[in-house]
């Protein structure tokens, strides 16, 4: 093998240094984030309601505007990240713990599970900064709404739409029939029908695929028993 | 991702380690009436890895499974999600019962995707964290395609080489042989008549799909109480109560298969054994104790009796419907041939059959696959009769009984 000639190293040296730089440029135009802890509190004093997080984490930005704290870019200890998030409360205290749904076996969709404890009788809101379609279409999305702050276990009763909590139309998610805590899931579908605007060939592929191997087999079986030349003897045996 | 990852090239190298192992047998064996048992029983072990690779590759891994570095499932890189899309994510539709839970939808039981299509998803084109592009009736038409090309090329021998739960039973015959006892036999009319209940079975499984799916499907409920988790906002129905797959309440494979997902780590034992909700039945999540009673019963039974699942399962049973029953035998490629120039009647393959099938037997010649037979090809290697018994793939012969008596001196 040939050495490499020292244009090549000079070129490839200059690429590793513009790579770098790249990273580089990424990190000095990255937004600055805000530190809070478990024990931070947003409070929003017209509502005499106080919001905190479970877990510590970062906030590329938050604000108190019309009684609703908006986050951007929050990111939380446990990897979880909401690029927006928009959160109220009315006469109570609420502790919100937010989990990965399925570990990343969602592909594709936005997806999350929020948990929250709660203190005092009251109202929450929550916008998960879901697509529109989430809200318009039940079919491009999974939201379930449970009374305890616990998920997955046979005592929390899934509760209908209507039963203790609303989705407006922004898609915000206004719970009043929690007692001591609640959790929603939410799966996004919508980027999943992107796939409706591909031709009719792609969108089926599947089983345009399927249905040609069975017809091909069918054909070389019928191809096969009545081959020129072969006397087809199935029945022979009976 | 790209496109041959690490575990695409973990995949093909243990096939080609696989075909290196079946010729590597096939020479050395010097014992010419096991030669083919032998290379089946390492298919079949070979193919339950293979397909199980989901059960420690799979998807419900999570950053603290001992499997994670081993990556993704497979079906994400190799077969099933990427390969088929959002269309048809639930896997390669295999005429086997290779469990649709476990085995991380690599390949996954025709039943379970006929249950499911029937009744989650019909007008509805998402299951339960799964999307599907298309509606129940378009995957209905690829299940029952892929089912019927699989089993005109290949017949029953899915059965006999590759079914996990047909290697269970086969090590449970082996397993009693150990102990000296001789397998009993049913009689022809019992066999006779679990051959025919294969058919009912299949019919209470669509029944019942469309029963407990009622509520999905016409918008009432047949049963009160079948439309289960109906605060799904986006359903309104049952789409993940734990009746909507009937025959996997009793499947006997599926406590098989989740029992080994526990014993990797792959799924905690007391996420399986909690008890859920329902009316009329008691049902973990994923095994029910109809599973484990069934289970049970059939592994005592397929102890005294060779394959005897395989006698009443319904999966066999579809798949012998698309290939050794009218029309779909006239185009089946696979076929057990026989010779009766040469056959003398001896019998052997009668007695050695683990299925019992009498009709290679007592047919003439010709044709002779018959719809219990497995093709496990037992018939072949044993007759002593040099061509008398052939397996032909599109009219070629591609094994052949030898004429092992005098080969032996």
């Amino acid at each position: 093998m040939k050495p490499p000639r020292p244009p090549i190293i000079l070129t490839l040296v200059c690429l590793v240094l513009m790579g770098g730089a790249c990273q580089a440029g990424v990190y000095v135009s990255a937004q600055t984030t805000t530190p809070f802890t478990a024990s931070t509190p947003f409070s929003i004093p017209a509502c005499n309601a106080t919001i905190y997080f479970a877990i510590d984490g970062s906030y590329s930005q938050a604000a108190l505007e019309n009684d609703t704290w908006v986050f951007s870019g929050l990111v939380f200890i446990n990897s979880v990240t909401l690029n927006s998030f928009n959160v109220s409360a009315q006469d109570c205290n609420i502790t919100l713990y937010f989990s990965e749904l399925f570990r990343g076996y969602l592909r594709g969709q936005e997806a999350g599970l929020l948990q929250y404890n709660l203190t005092g009788p009251g109202i929450q809101r929550f916008n998960f900064g879901l697509s529109p379609s989430f809200t318009a279409n039940p079919r491009y999305r999974d939201l379930m709404v449970r009374f305890s702050s616990e998920f997955f276990t046979n005592s929390s009763e899934v509760a209908r739409l209507g039963e203790g909590w609303q989705l407006a139309s922004d898609g915000t998610v206004t719970v009043d029939g929690a007692v001591t805590g609640a959790s929603i899931m939410y799966v996004d579908y919508s980027n999943m029908y992107k796939e409706t605007s591909l031709p009719f060939y792609l969108q089926h592929s599947v089983t345009l695929t399927a249905v040609s191997l069975m017809s091909a087999v069918v054909v070389i079986g019928l191809v096969l028993r009545f081959k020129p030349g072969k006397k087809p003897r199935a029945e022979e045996s009976r | 991702m790209s496109l041959l990852s690490y575990v695409d090239t973990a995949m093909i190298l243990f096939i080609i380690a696989v075909i290196i192992g079946a010729i590597a047998i096939l020479k050395l064996n010097s014992n010419k009436t096991r030669r083919i048992s032998n290379l089946r029983l390492y298919i079949q072990i070979a193919a339950v890895i293979g397909i199980f690779l989901g059960l420690i590759i799979g998807p419900f891994n999570g950053p603290d499974s001992v499997w994670r570095p081993l990556g993704v499932s497979p079906r994400s890189n190799l077969l099933g999600v990427d390969a088929l899309g959002s269309q048809f994510p639930d896997g390669i539709t295999a005429p086997i019962l290779a469990c649709y839970i476990p085995n991380g939808r690599t390949v996954t039981c025709a039943i379970w995707q006929i249950q499911s299509y029937i009744f989650p998803f019909w007008n509805y084109s998402r299951g339960y964290d799964v999307f599907y592009a298309l509606t129940g009736l378009e995957m209905l038409l690829i299940v029952f395609s892929s089912l019927i090309a699989a089993s005109l090329l290949l017949g029953r021998s899915f059965c006999g080489w590759l079914c996990p739960f047909g290697l269970y039973q086969d090590l449970l015959t082996r397993l009693r042989r150990l102990f000296k006892k001789r397998h009993l036999t049913l009689s022809k009319k019992k066999i006779d008549q679990l051959s025919q209940s294969r058919w009912i079975i299949i019919a209470v499984i669509i029944l019942a799909s469309v029963v407990l799916g009622s509520y999905a499907l016409f918008g009432f409920e047949i049963i009160p109480g079948t439309a289960l988790d109906t605060g799904h906002d986006a359903l309104h129905s049952g789409i993940v109560s734990y009746v909507n797959e009937p025959y996997c309440l009793v499947c006997p494979e599926r406590p098989l298969c989740i029992l080994v997902q526990c014993a990797v780590g792959s799924m905690e034992w007391s996420y399986v054994s909690q008890i859920a909700y329902g009316p009329f039945y008691i049902a973990g999540w994923y095994v029910t104790s109809i599973n484990l009673a069934v289970l049970i019963a059939v592994s005592l039974l397929a102890f005294a009796y060779r394959r005897f699942w395989c006698r009443i399962c319904p999966m066999g049973a579809l798949t012998a419907l698309f290939s050794s029953h009218r029309p779909f035998n006239r185009v089946a490629l696979t076929k057990l041939d026989k010779d009766r120039e040469k056959c003398t009647k001896c019998g052997v393959c009668k007695r050695v059959c683990p299925m019992d099938v009498s009709e290679v037997y007592e047919r003439k010649g010709g044709d002779v696959t018959a719809s219990n037979c497995t093709l496990c090809l037992r018939c072949v290697e044993m007759c002593p009769y040099k061509d008398a018994l052939k397996v032909k793939f599109a009219g070629k012969t591609v094994a052949a009984s030898k004429d092992w008596l005098s080969e032996k001196g």
